[in-house]
């Protein structure tokens, strides 16, 4: 590493190695740096974390101040989960730790010469005042690729064409374009490619620059590194960020070879160039949010422990249908109507009170995945049927264990058809207690459309958590379809990530479905399964 | 119009069976009821009872299956009758059923005594429904007969029209004869039969431990008809099954985990009528393709492999009224190893 950053020119104000017997861990050294003038970024290489929640902690503050480069080794491997729940098995555990680096403002970075790139060049880069980047290039098809490059790594191009034709009219050709990119073509002279990025330098609206330059016959490419220097100067003294991305021969070769030492930011690929532009605003971005007053829900924490501490002193490490509605009750989380039946005319009498049609499920400490066993009937329709469906599911649970203690039947009100989302929350190895939303139905394992984050989660966090999932077009409306009620889905996101977080025996929560209607129509949390232990803070 | 109520000191004893290879033999006009009901098929969210169905389909019996049972759970029909109206209740369905009949056979519950606490027990019905007692029993032949001497001693057959007793699925009947004839005889048991052990008749269909185990089918729908002869849990790796002469068997099960891709593997090419995937575990998607390729069943269930094996082992082989072949042999054995059609 020490080689490696010589060659680059980059400085190294320190380089340390923690071994895993070390009792200094990642989040004391962040600590630590973040406060050393002479640390300007921190790049990080870890292969596994041990205390997480310390160090989501302290990565959310550090950010703030400091660009924080993450590499992390393991992408590939599938975390060992356990498939109690769905919040285990959709995603690995290197699609949670990507999530909550975003989460933390860390800009995790593909391989180390991407790392490399992105400390050196927040390190010396200005911090962008403002979302409005502009291309210039002398080349249409970079520029159309550095366009492209934008889109992947976030980034606005200022799209006021007009503003921008008066800008740069002067300065393109007559088949060049002052649309962004501003394509100054083949024909532009050194001189007009200086005045054009000039022109960028002085405007108040453009916040960033992305320089191409393909060598052509019109420049003399002895000349490109001092004009590159210069115009570099120039846009350090304004504290205006601007990257080169520049092709040609052997001149062009060493030119960017020489630049690149002295710490101009200068790339072969648009691609390199963008990406560090890309966590430039990334960082800008996150310095920005200001998450306001977090709202605390009314939800009784004493309340559910009372019935978590029952479960556990009957030796269950799981809640059964009534304790886990009478949280969602608590929760202020609204489910379906339902009932526990304790014998046939019970099972009736709630049927007739709920009205039809109604969903029967059997209510069994022995009896973990109901619907496997035959222990879930839907779909009925009056007295007859719901006879019937007691005695089945009676019948079923014997037959899959015949000492099986059925402690009864419950009735739930068959609900409407909305659009089902999944809502989980678990005790991450690494990272303690995590939420995650995502798509829900019969697809879910499929799609593993899933957002994650570590907890606490702040309401604007959560809100983001719902935006990111691929489907959140079906939660505004699609063809026509009315928007789905995406406040309520964000109040019980938060909700199940309150009691997670505030109740230390509850392992995982799981409401699934959550099904979604129309705007100001609510959620309805049809299932729910909460799985505890005994040890506080135990995944 | 005949009435034959059909029950038996223990559960399994064969009533079913009994009663397919009678209607056959007799060739007469049947109606059929199950009042309490122990065999649970639920379709279309309606509850019928297995052997009700099956017969309505042989005897091709108009009512429904749904209808020949009035409940499954002492419970269901604590709430929905009591002492007296269920009694009126069997009245009804006998006089529902009798119209168009030439004989109509009941069963009882799984035992005699089943369902006493409802007034649903054999000997209650029988009365209610003035109709002939037939026993069924079966098992170890000391059993049997200590089973009958009690019966007989200790049962009050007042008011009720005892026809006699079958003695089913014997493995030795000279042995039973020579041994038990005598003493049945001298305590006044009329015997109406005794039907000889028939291996055939226990080995059930690939559908049927489908249903019991309420497997998912995964390929080879087609082929669920297969009748299953031997069950292999395969423990071991492919390799090791491949050399064992039991594994060479065309007509056996395999009992193995999904992943366990050399055994099922191995299983497809030895031509097994199906295999049962434990654990819930998928194969990889080359192996389905092969097996729905060759037709090979494959039943995907939640539990594990000791508790599959266990569960067939304990499995009852219920008659599939598609089944031609069995349901001769039960015609024959009423015809060649019993009187009932005498009765008749």
């Amino acid at each position: 590493m020490i080689g490696k950053t010589a060659v680059q020119n980059i400085g190294l104000s320190s380089i340390i190695s923690v071994g895993n017997k070390s009792d200094i861990d990642e989040a004391d050294l962040v600590e630590y740096l973040v406060k050393q003038d002479d640390t300007k970024s921190i790049l990080m290489y870890i292969e596994g974390i041990q205390k997480g929640e310390r160090l989501v902690n302290v990565l959310k503050e550090a950010t703030k101040k400091k660009p924080i480069v993450v590499i992390k080794s393991g992408r590939s491997k599938r975390g060992a989960i356990a498939a109690a729940s769905h919040t285990g098995s959709l995603a690995g555990a290197d699609e949670i730790f990507d999530a909550i680096m975003r989460q933390c403002g860390v800009l995790r970075a593909e391989n180390i010469q991407q790392a490399l790139d992105w400390c050196k060049y927040l390190s010396k880069a200005p911090i962008p005042t403002g979302e409005n980047t502009v291309i210039i290039t002398n080349g249409g098809g970079v520029g159309v690729l550095t366009t492209d490059a934008c889109e992947k790594y976030n980034i606005r191009l200022f799209d006021d064409t007009a503003y921008l034709n008066h800008l740069f009219s002067d300065v393109t050709h007559g088949f060049g374009s002052t649309k962004n990119p501003i394509d100054l073509t083949g024909e532009a002279t050194s001189a007009e490619y200086e005045h054009a990025l000039e022109v960028a330098l002085k405007d108040k609206q453009i916040n960033a620059v992305l320089a191409l330059f393909c060598e052509t016959a019109m420049i003399d490419a002895n000349s490109l590194s001092s004009m590159i220097r210069t115009v570099y100067e120039k846009y350090k003294k304004k504290e205006k960020p601007i990257i080169f991305s520049i092709f040609g021969g052997e001149i062009t070769e060493n030119v960017i070879t020489t630049l690149s030492k002295d710490n101009v930011p200068v790339f072969r690929d648009v691609y390199d160039a963008v990406s560090c532009l890309g966590v430039s605003y990334t960082q800008f971005r996150y310095v920005q949010v200001v998450d306001g007053e977090e709202r605390v829900p009314k939800v009784s924490i004493d309340k559910i422990s009372t019935i978590v501490n029952k479960a556990l002193s009957d030796g269950r490490e799981f809640l059964l249908a009534d304790e886990g509605q009478e949280l969602l009750n608590i929760a202020g989380l609204s489910g379906p109507k339902s009932g526990i039946a304790r014998n046939i005319k019970q099972a009736v009498e709630i049927a007739e009170d709920i009205g039809y049609p109604v969903v029967m499920k059997v209510v069994s400490r022995d009896i973990l995945h109901k619907s496997d066993v035959g222990g879930v009937l839907l779909d009925l329709d009056n007295k007859e049927e719901v006879l019937d469906a007691y005695q089945t599911i009676i019948h079923n649970c014997k037959v899959f264990k015949s000492n099986a203690v059925i402690d009864g039947i419950e009735v739930v009100e068959q609900v409407k058809p909305g659009t089902e989302v999944i809502i989980g929350g678990r005790r991450d190895k690494a990272f303690g207690p995590i939420i995650m939303f995502g798509l829900g139905g019969i697809y879910v394992e499929v799609i593993k459309d899933v957002s994650f984050r570590a907890l606490p989660v702040s309401y604007r966090e959560t809100r983001l958590m719902v935006k990111e999932i691929k489907s959140f077009p079906l939660l505004l409306g699609v063809r026509g379809e009315p928007r789905k009620d995406i406040e309520k889905i964000i109040n019980t996101i938060y909700r199940v990530g309150y009691i997670l977080q505030n109740c230390p025996r509850i392992t995982d929560i799981e409401v699934n479905p959550l099904m979604v209607y129309e705007q100001g129509n609510g959620v309805k949390a049809v299932d729910i399964r909460v799985m505890l232990s005994e040890s506080e803070g135990k995944n | 119009m005949k009435k034959i109520i059909f029950t038996s000191l223990n559960k399994n004893a064969g009533k079913t069976g009994i009663i397919i290879g009678l209607g056959k033999a007799i060739n007469q006009k049947i109606g059929y009821l199950k009042p309490f009901g122990d065999r649970l098929l639920y379709r279309k969210k309606r509850l019928w009872d297995y052997d009700s169905a099956v017969i309505s389909k042989i005897f091709n019996i108009e009512e429904s299956p749904e209808g020949m049972t009035l409940g499954f759970d002492h419970s269901k029909l604590r709430y929905m009758y009591d002492e007296t109206n269920i009694i009126e209740k069997i009245k009804s369905l006998i006089t529902e059923v009798s119209s168009d009949t030439d004989v109509l056979f009941i069963e009882s519950g799984k035992n005699i005594m089943h369902g006493v606490t409802v007034n649903l027990d054999a000997l209650t019905i029988a009365k209610a429904a003035d109709a002939k007692l037939i026993v069924v029993v079966s098992g170890d032949s000391d059993d049997i007969a200590d089973e009958l001497l009690y019966f007989k001693q200790h049962t009050s057959l007042k008011g009720i029209d005892f026809a006699g007793v079958v003695v089913n699925k014997v493995k030795d009947v000279d042995d039973f004869k020579m041994v038990y004839e005598d003493i049945l005889h001298k305590i006044e048991i009329k015997i109406l039969g005794i039907i000889p052990f028939e291996a055939e008749l226990t080995y059930p269909s690939i559908q049927l431990i489908s249903d019991m185990l309420m497997a998912k089918v995964i390929s080879g729908e087609k082929a669920l008809d297969q009748v299953v002869r031997e069950v292999f849990v395969g423990a071991m790796s492919g390799d090791a099954a491949q050399r064992l002469e039991k594994f060479k068997n065309k007509n056996k099960l395999i009992i193995t985990s999904g992943d366990r891709s050399d055994m099922i593997l191995a299983a497809i090419e030895t031509q097994c009528v199906g295999i049962i995937l434990t654990n819930n575990i998928l194969p990889q998607p080359n192996i389905i393709a092969l097996a729905s390729e060759k037709e090979v069943p494959l039943l995907l269930v939640h539990t594990d492999t000791h508790k599959v094996a266990k569960k067939i082992d304990q499995m009852v082989p219920l008659v599939d009224s598609t089944d031609m072949k069995k349901i001769g042999i039960l015609e024959d054995s009423i015809k060649n190893y019993t009187t009932l059609v005498d009765l008749m």
